[in-house]
């Protein structure tokens, strides 16, 4: 049975609501952590995720007025984190990446571009061992959806009841996407082991 | 149980979620079947390695990043009359400054305006002499923007009754500019802009003598004063040796900052949330020891 957040949090939504940007200093900081971590393991780098990070945030104080006050703060906050985050992504997927530095001789039949991969290695996300980079490339494998789901579930410890809060979608759903993306990891996981 | 079904609630099974019945149908499938006997173990392992994962660190900032641009936001919202009435305000004073530029090339002052009394916190711009109880050592900034190669010109005046040296140690410079210096005689030395463009704000390090007494003076000036920057400002500096911190203060508010004989071991944290430069020093200093004075030239913080 939810009960909403505790009373020092309630408080300081409730500042937050008339305008109290010092209240919501006092929230950022609070979870700041919690929703870097996360949109860390969704974008696989930590730029992009500050960034998403930083924008979830400032749409939640934007959209304060519209929390509910039976809901707990950091799920809303989780649920903000995950939108930017999609969104972006499909935002993203609209876009061609074309640095205008680089020149394109339009005459040439055939035109090939590297494009470099600008996102910071695993080496920047703290991951200790190969296995952590292996296990890091096979989460940021799958599809978002599901990885998604996967960090919501395993790194951020949320419930199943969470879960359906955070993303919207029914129960059952959550939890053949999550079966489907734990099979998939364990998969390619299982492979690149027999590879190697 | 085959291996498609129990693929299709190997997660319920593994949770432990599984009804009564199906659960000991999918015990039974993996002790029989390898293949979704290794599968099981492997995301057994696979969750309990994603767990174990390191958290990575909070950029530096990000808090203070994410309250600067809530107070960039409210400041965009605000009125129009008062944007209307800040660009009016802002033109005005580059008008004037502009003017005021034009005029001092014109009529070099001799007797420097600027004026900073050691030890204690004056305001740099005195109309005429006061007693001089300690050491004074006037300072000017000139900005030559127009010229073929534009240089902040700095002029060093001492007023006390006796003689000095001064040491000038530009940031970004390898070179230090020495001086002897002699009452009401000015000095100058020249500030390529090429030096600190990059960084927009130009640091001079001035250690100068008068009789018996040493004093040290760091000054911070934005290469361009009169620019518009947000009166009240949210950001974060923490822990920062006072010069850097002033210097970051300097360069965010676009006011110049001197400090006069401050402790090196001084650290402050300036953390001003919709505060003003004077709000968020005033903050930052107390404790320290250290004044601040407000002149029509910047900031001033002196020492005990």
């Amino acid at each position: 049975m939810r009960s909403g957040p505790p009373p020092d949090e309630r408080s300081l939504i409730e500042r937050s609501c008339k305008g109290d940007v010092h209240a919501y200093d006092v929230l950022v900081r609070r979870y700041e952590r919690v929703m870097f971590q996360l949109a860390v393991r969704l974008t696989g780098n930590s730029d992009d995720a500050a960034d998403i990070a930083q924008e979830a945030f400032i749409r939640g104080w934007n959209h304060i007025k519209a929390f509910r006050r039976e809901a707990m703060f950091s799920t809303w906050m989780h649920r903000i984190v995950v939108n930017v985050f999609l969104d972006n992504r499909k935002k993203n997927r609209n876009k061609k990446h074309i640095s205008l530095e680089q020149s394109i001789d339009a005459s040439q039949e055939a035109t090939t571009m590297d494009i470099p991969d600008t996102a910071a290695g695993p080496e920047a996300l703290a991951l200790e061992s190969e296995q952590q980079v292996q296990l890091h490339n096979a989460l940021m494998d799958l599809p978002e959806a599901q990885r998604t789901l996967m960090v919501l579930f395993h790194i951020q410890e949320k419930t199943y009841e969470e879960l359906v809060e955070i993303t919207g979608l029914p129960l059952g759903t959550v939890k053949s996407r999550l079966n489907r993306a734990r099979l998939a990891m364990r998969d390619r996981l299982g492979k690149r082991n027999a590879e190697s | 149980m085959d291996c498609t079904t129990w693929r299709e609630c190997a997660s319920d099974h593994i949770d432990g979620t599984l009804p009564t019945k199906l659960a000991r149908e999918a015990d039974a499938h993996v002790l029989i079947c390898a293949d979704c006997a290794a599968d099981m173990a492997g995301i057994q392992t696979l969750c309990a390695d994603l767990t174990a994962l390191p958290t990575p660190e909070v950029p530096l900032y990000f808090s203070d990043n994410i309250l600067s641009k809530i107070e960039a936001q409210r400041e965009s919202a605000k009125e129009p009359w008062w944007r209307a009435a800040r660009l009016g305000i802002t033109t005005t004073l580059a008008g004037a400054t502009v003017a005021s530029f034009v005029w001092m090339q014109a009529h070099p002052v001799v007797d420097a305006p600027n004026r900073i009394r050691a030890g204690a916190g004056a305001s740099r711009r005195i109309a005429a002499p006061a007693p001089v109880a300690a050491p004074e050592l006037n300072t000017r900034w000139m900005l030559h923007a127009d010229a073929a190669t534009p240089t902040f010109d700095v002029e060093l005046t001492l007023l006390s009754k006796s003689a000095g040296t001064a040491k000038c140690t530009i940031t970004g410079d390898p070179h230090a500019y020495r001086f002897t210096l002699a009452p009401g005689v000015a000095n100058h030395f020249r500030i390529p802009m090429s030096l600190v463009q990059n960084e927009n704000i130009a640091t001079v390090d001035i250690q100068w003598t008068s009789g018996d007494t040493t004093h040290k003076r760091i000054e911070h000036h934005p290469l361009s004063p009169e620019s518009p920057t947000p009166r009240r400002q949210s950001f974060g500096i923490r822990d920062l040796p006072i010069s850097d911190a002033a210097r970051e203060v300097a360069r965010r508010y676009n006011i110049p900052i001197t400090l006069q004989d401050i402790p090196e071991t001084t650290r402050i944290r300036v953390s001003p949330i919709h505060a003003t430069a004077e709000e968020a020093l005033t903050s930052a200093l107390s404790g320290s020891g250290c004044t601040l004075v407000t002149t029509p030239d910047g900031l001033y913080i002196s020492g005990k």
